[in-house]
């Protein structure tokens, strides 16, 4: 008990409560669960700022909630702020607030629109959608067939027609299918 | 700067490639000097900004930034090397900064109703030291504070804690007091929300499940977690209003009865005197002041009404997500699958094979389906599917009434009464009824494969609604048989209802107890040692949950005739989640067939009002139209239970002769009709306003796509002007016009922008004749 108390200060908590879904007691148990990653860079002593401990991309990519996920480097890299894969404290508390339950919609939707985006160009292009498909699938369908979803997904959601999505069509889209919110959470 | 050189390094469009003209601007962007906010035509213009998604560093922001000075002549001078780079300069492809205009002029409009609407969602690039511009912001004009929440924001954590930090120092002046106000309401939710966290229950079972299974199952599970947090309160407010006071009555008779322990399997025996059921509470008036025949009557009334505004406040926002958000002109197939496909929340490595697995096979039987739907059924054949489904569903009704009658004639006929050993006469009739509620549906299931439903979603739905076609059927033969003869034959026939309760409710635990025993782990056990071609068993969520709405209709159903109901129903929901818990861990495999959650928790929350409604009317009917038993329960000397309300009501006559009035008006029929005449039309006046907003969705889409081709059309002549006059120079502004939505978005626009933009047709001699 001792230990969780004095891992903050006091001013710190109330800063990630203010920018962060989590409450108190959620903000102790991640950060136990971000020191658990690697508990000999993490110190439990986090008063002097959180800036500088991070914790690599190979210990992330190795966390149980992510390792199955086909995304995972993706996500990774576009929670982590120099976008290098590798996470500070805060990195991991946004990556846990966005996927968290009570994150609404929007919010989820840009951080998804940013992870399907492979190239990081702002824009779902062609190659991007291939990827995403590939990486769903695994090798299972031709290429044919993958040319064929992808120019549905454009023709379904491509409002502009020039052949790839931009944010606001993919928020267009994702904001009508009920099934996003129930998927893009993760259990931290 | 270092970061900044960082993101130019990542650029898509190295700045090389761009004409002169931006690279000028991009260089003045990429320079120390962040731009002034100001620049961001959504700072200018709303309290809140809508900054196109960058990740590190875009040309979005380098484009916005050029709009109000920019060498022209360089522009001109340099030949335009490929036009898909013009248009990915073009302020419609920005299309966010356009949307987020429209939407926030909207959400003006809504301000005094809905003030959360004006936050919007602050898009940041990322990677970008963009607090200092926020903060500035917050400065010009306190108000923000209040206009949107940090937390409703892109920007990575350490941005928002910057600019919290700096915002903290300058709390507004004026509102200072408003905003402590604030905070310790802020403070007071976050302690409750502390709390809350202690309530959670079976946190750490949900994630394990999910890892496992993925959402689909896991919606089995949070529907039985919300079933059991909605019997909490029920159970509480009997508890608080009708079993305590009826405790603390001290007339109380000491049973005679010794408790054996097969009472809790028959509900009978020692029960019987206990305030387990109607037959013992009192019709007296406790400490003087408590009316029990009113708490009681009150107490029931209270429950529903709760259980109604919980169930169709889900329901609608269910509804509300699912189908009328949802429901756009199209149905997104293929988007739906690549983008939601991935169930995020999977973390065993099994399940995300067949993730991957099920992901691929639904799009493989989807792109053969699309093969196979154009050749077209002949005529004979769907005669022969017509006849068949026909067939079928004769068979099920058929069924279904013989399951009805079988329940009948074992209520009336003396073949039961009869049978000597009492345990096993009362006993009976609750076997009957669960075995054929197991039995039945699996039949069900079977015939619906056999119709070949296009759709596997549809015979999935066709099967549940055979369901609970079955399942109400057998409730209302039941409910119909306790109100016309168990009145003659028992004393005190609630007593008895009651019973009868209590032992569905107990036999339909133990049978669920058993077929996840049998079905689930046997299954598992055959497989996994001697029959090696058996499949692992799936876990049906379906049937699952179908039986926990059953089970809740029976909890609402007896709660007036046995009020400890609800605490019976939270153990054994409570029961039922750790052994279908461990038994899904255990035994099952995930099915690779995908299972819908969020439409079908739609469909779940509307058998579940729909029961509640059909046991809320027979209680309702119980209550208004039978006598009740001469001798026990709090309604002893009374024609009707309902009928203290009118006696009530009548003795108002003398005293308060206003509230007799009303009460008289709002039960006349013309008042009523009245009522639902107005409903009726603000039904209908809704849904014409409904088909309306869709016409029009279509036409904007229809126009933006046109929208679209018109500029692709413009800049290609653009294009070809530019390289035929090469001397002549032009204003870069100019294809900004282009389209009317983006002149909109920038300031200075031009107001000839749109005329501009309709001339479309005449291929052009001289690019200059069209765009002027």
């Amino acid at each position: 008990m001792g230990n969780k108390v004095t891992t903050f200060t006091e001013e710190q908590l109330e800063a990630y409560q203010d920018c962060t879904l989590f409450t108190r007691k959620e903000i102790l148990r991640l950060f136990k669960r971000y020191r658990e990653l690697a508990p000999e860079t993490v110190p439990l002593d986090m008063k002097n700022g959180t800036k500088k401990v991070k914790v690599p991309y190979s210990i992330i990519e190795k966390m149980v909630e992510l390792k199955e996920n086909p995304f995972c480097k993706n996500i990774c890299e576009v929670f982590s702020e120099d976008g290098s894969g590798d996470m500070t404290f805060d990195d991991f508390l946004d990556m846990c607030s966005v996927f968290c339950e009570a994150a609404p919609r929007d919010i989820k939707a840009a951080y998804a629109f940013k992870i399907y985006d492979f190239d990081h160009d702002n824009y779902l292009s062609k190659s991007d959608l291939e990827r995403a498909l590939t990486s769903l699938t695994g090798d299972g369908l031709t290429q044919d067939e993958i040319n064929f979803v992808v120019s549905k997904v454009l023709e379904e959601a491509d409002l502009d027609d020039d052949g790839m999505l931009s944010y606001i069509e993919f928020e267009h889209v994702i904001s009508r299918s009920p099934d996003f919110i129930s998927t893009f959470h993760i259990r931290f | 700067m270092e970061q900044y050189r960082h993101q130019n390094g990542r650029e898509h469009f190295p700045l090389g490639t761009v004409n002169p003209g931006y690279q000028e601007e991009g260089l003045h962007y990429y320079s120390d000097v962040i731009p002034p906010i100001g620049s961001y035509p959504g700072y200018n213009t709303n309290t809140s900004a809508h900054i196109p998604l960058d990740r590190r560093g875009s040309d979005a922001s380098s484009y916005h930034s050029d709009t109000n000075t920019g060498p022209r002549h360089r522009w001109a001078a340099q030949e335009m090397r490929d036009t898909s780079i013009l248009l990915e300069r073009l302020p419609s492809r920005q299309l966010e900064r356009l949307a987020s205009d429209v939407a926030q002029k909207s959400s003006f409009r809504q301000k005094s109703k809905k003030r959360k609407s004006l936050h919007g969602t602050i898009h940041i690039p990322r990677g970008k030291d963009v607090s200092k511009e926020l903060m500035d912001q917050y400065n010009e004009d306190p108000n923000l504070m209040n206009e949107f929440d940090i937390k409703d924001t892109t920007l990575p954590l350490s941005s928002k804690m910057r600019i919290r930090s700096l915002t903290k120092q300058r709390p507004g002046r004026l509102k200072s007091l408003k905003y402590s106000c604030g905070i310790a309401w802020m403070h007071f939710r976050q302690k409750m929300s502390d709390f809350a966290f202690y309530l959670q229950l079976w946190k750490g079972h949900m994630k394990k499940i999910e890892g496992h299974f993925g959402t689909g199952v896991l919606s089995y599970f949070l529907f039985l977690q919300w079933i059991f947090y909605i019997n909490i309160p029920v159970f509480i407010v009997t508890f608080g209003f009708v079993i305590v006071p009826q405790l603390l009555d001290s007339s109380n008779i000491s049973s005679n009865k010794t408790f054996t322990g097969k009472e809790l399997l028959l509900g009978t025996g020692w029960f019987n005197d206990t305030i387990m059921y109607y037959g013992f509470y009192t019709n007296g008036t406790i400490s003087n002041k408590y009316e029990m025949q009113f708490a009681y009557l009150l107490t029931c009334g209270a429950y529903y009404i709760m259980c109604i505004i919980i169930i169709a406040l889900s329901i609608s926002r269910s509804y509300k997500t699912n189908y009328i958000e949802g429901s756009g002109a199209y149905d997104f197939y293929y988007v739906t699958r690549v983008f939601c496909g991935w169930d995020y929340g999977i973390m065993a490595v099994d399940a995300a094979k067949l993730k991957h697995k099920g992901i691929w096979n639904e799009l493989k039987e989807y792109l053969s389906g699309i093969q196979k739907e154009k050749k077209q059924a002949t005529c004979g054949e769907k005669c022969k599917w017509i006849f068949i489904r026909l067939a079928t569903n004769l068979f099920v009704l058929g069924s279904i009434g013989g399951c009805g009658y079988l329940i009948y004639f074992l209520s009336t006929n003396k073949v039961i009464t009869n049978i000597a050993q009492e345990e096993l006469k009362v006993m009976v009739m609750p076997i009957c009824v669960s075995g054929i509620i197991l039995i039945l549906p699996l039949i069900f299931s079977f015939i619906g494969q056999l119709e070949k439903y296009e759709k596997p979603k549809t015979e999935l739905y066709v099967g549940m609604v055979r369901t609970m076609l079955l399942k109400a059927t057998v409730l209302a033969v039941l409910v119909s048989s306790w109100y016309r003869n168990t009145i003659e034959s028992h004393p005190c026939w609630e007593t008895y209802v009651g019973q009868e309760i209590y032992r569905l409710v107990i036999v339909d635990f133990i049978f669920t107890l058993l077929v996840t025993f049998f079905i689930e782990f046997i299954k598992r056990l055959f497989k996994e040692h001697c029959c090696k071609f058996l499949n692992y068993p799936e876990f049906d969520i379906g049937r699952n949950t179908l039986n926990l709405i059953y089970s809740q209709a029976l909890c609402w159903l007896g709660t007036y005739f046995c009020p400890i109901l609800s605490i019976v129903v939270i153990i054994k929901l409570f029961i039922i989640f750790y052994v279908k818990r461990v038994s899904v861990i255990l035994n099952c495999k995930p099915s690779l067939r995908p299972w819908r959650a969020a439409r079908a928790h739609t469909i779940f929350m509307g058998f579940l009002f729909v029961f509640f409604l059909l046991s809320a009317a027979a209680v309702a009917c119980g209550i208004i139209f039978i006598r009740p038993s001469l001798n026990c329960g709090p309604f002893r000397n009374k024609d009707k239970p309902y009928q203290i309300v009118t006696d009530f009501v009548a003795n108002l006559n003398h005293e308060l002769n206003w509230l007799q009035v009303i009460i008289n008006i709002i039960s006349s029929p013309g008042f009523i009709a009245g009522t639902l005449v107005v409903l009726c039309v603000l039904t209908y006046y809704m849904r014409i306003v409904m088909v309306g907003h869709k016409e029009m969705v279509t036409l904007l889409q229809q126009q933006l796509a046109m929208e679209g081709k018109d500029k692709a059309y413009l800049l290609k002549m653009l294009q070809e002007a530019s390289s035929k006059h090469k001397d002549k120079p032009k204003p870069p502004d100019r294809s900004r016009q282009l389209s009317p939505g983006a002149a909109s978005t920038i300031e200075n626009s031009r107001p000839d922008g749109r005329n501009v933009w309709i001339v479309t047709h005449p291929p052009p001699t001289d690019a200059d004749d069209v765009l002027l």
